[in-house]
């Protein structure tokens, strides 16, 4: 899975345009209904029990399926039919493209082999730890997005060394940089790094060295994270996603603040360590 | 070499407006202003009247879809491009019906950004 919505990667190269790629969006719409909407047409449920459940999923995090099933509404052999037909009539936005005739499909097969060029980074050792978590996808869509970034970065290479739940007090030199995605309840994100550690990913985020101007690198370490949580909320399908701008703290007791569950992983880079953090409500 | 842009860059964060004064720069492009957020954005705009503006979505108080709404709805004809770590279907989405000419996401990148500010056909090739 790349970091980058192909059709924004297809714009970026100037290969369709804006207009090219509203078109490809709406009629992918009307290709890929929604399991709610194929509900209806398939007349397992009426429009009102639909907006009941579109109404609960606002206030849950289950998804249609699930609540179609605990109101009664539906049962699991008919979810799992709609999700049959769901992958029968999928298409994908490569071949609507081609099919509006906005690439060719010696154009498509080219330029998906390109988009799926960065390199996949397998988690695969502490799968099961970080799928025991509650927001697993959210996790490690972070971390594949951490891993691929500072890959992108000279001269910096991440590693996941450990697992943790104790949480860890930061030394003096440390901040803890941090921000919140809203999916939609909060999740806490973020990392504590001493601030060497910080000069350098800063100096080679940039590509010019800021180690004199404290301001700036923090800054630009902030940053680095703030690219790196969009850049997994894409890699998690997410639609219009929120995140907060980034925080700075100071060491602290209580960084933990408000949420009950945190979840720790020790990362090196450069050969020097730091901690990545989740933190969330039960 | 084509006549350079004058191009205004909206970001909250200083660094990033550091770095793409700089790529923009290398490009042979003049960065007429910055603003750290929306509201210093608008009214730089009017101020500056640059051909192009970078607006990043993920800032404090008036973010990046805010910024461009408004600034659509105040000049029709502005050419703004979104320098975004965001970049899902629906942020990308968002921001094109929104009127926003292109979309960028971040790390920024010299090579994309000269191709999407080619892309925008208002470079002027030098007659004769």
């Amino acid at each position: 899975m790349s970091i980058q919505f192909f059709g924004q990667y297809l714009l970026e190269k100037g290969i369709i345009n804006p207009q090219q790629l509203l078109s490809a969006i709406d009629m992918q719409k009307e290709a890929n209904p929604p399991i709610g909407q194929l509900a209806i047409r398939e007349g397992y449920i009426d429009e009102a029990k639909a907006s009941k459940i579109n109404r609960e999923q606002q206030r849950t995090d289950l998804r249609f399926g699930e609540l179609a099933i605990s109101m009664g509404y539906m049962t699991a052999p008919q979810i799992d039919l709609l999700f049959k037909t769901q992958k029968e009539i999928k298409k994908f936005f490569g071949e609507i493209l081609v099919e509006l005739d906005f690439i060719s499909a010696a154009t498509l097969t080219e330029q998906l082999a390109k988009h799926a060029e960065i390199r996949e980074v397998s988690l695969f050792k502490f799968d099961t730890e970080i799928n025991a978590q509650r927001y697993s996808k959210q996790i490690s869509g972070s971390i594949d997005a951490i891993i691929k970034n500072f890959m992108r970065i000279p001269k910096i290479q991440v590693q996941v060394s450990n697992i943790e739940h104790e949480k860890p007090q930061p030394g003096n030199d440390c901040l803890i940089i941090s921000q919140t995605m809203l999916v939609p309840e909060s999740i806490k994100v973020g990392w504590i790094m001493d601030k060497p550690l910080m000069q350098k990913v800063a100096n080679s985020f940039l590509g010019f060295d800021v180690s004199d101007d404290e301001e700036v690198y923090i800054d630009a370490t902030c940053e680095f994270l703030n690219i790196i949580l969009g850049n997994a909320l894409v890699n998690n399908g997410e639609n219009q996603t929120r995140l907060e701008p980034p925080v700075v703290e100071l060491p602290s007791a209580n960084y933990q603040g408000k949420y009950s569950t945190a979840f720790f992983l020790t990362l090196s880079a450069a050969q020097q360590e730091f901690k990545l953090f989740f933190m969330h409500n039960d | 070499m084509s006549a350079p842009l004058r191009i205004l860059v909206v970001d909250d964060s200083r660094s990033m407006r550091m770095i793409a004064t700089r790529l923009l720069t290398q490009l042979g492009h003049d960065v007429v202003g910055d603003a750290e957020d929306g509201k210093v954005g608008l009214k730089k705009y009017f101020e500056l009247k640059p051909d192009v503006v970078f607006l990043d979505l993920v800032m404090p108080r008036y973010d990046g879809k805010q910024t461009l709404k408004k600034l659509i709805e105040l000049d029709p004809e502005a050419n703004v491009v979104i320098c975004s770590s965001l970049g899902s279907q629906g942020d990308v989405e968002f921001c094109l019906r929104e009127g926003a000419k292109s979309y960028l996401q971040k790390p920024m990148d010299s090579d994309a950004m000269a191709l999407v500010i080619k892309n925008l056909n208002l470079l002027v090739e030098p007659q004769g």
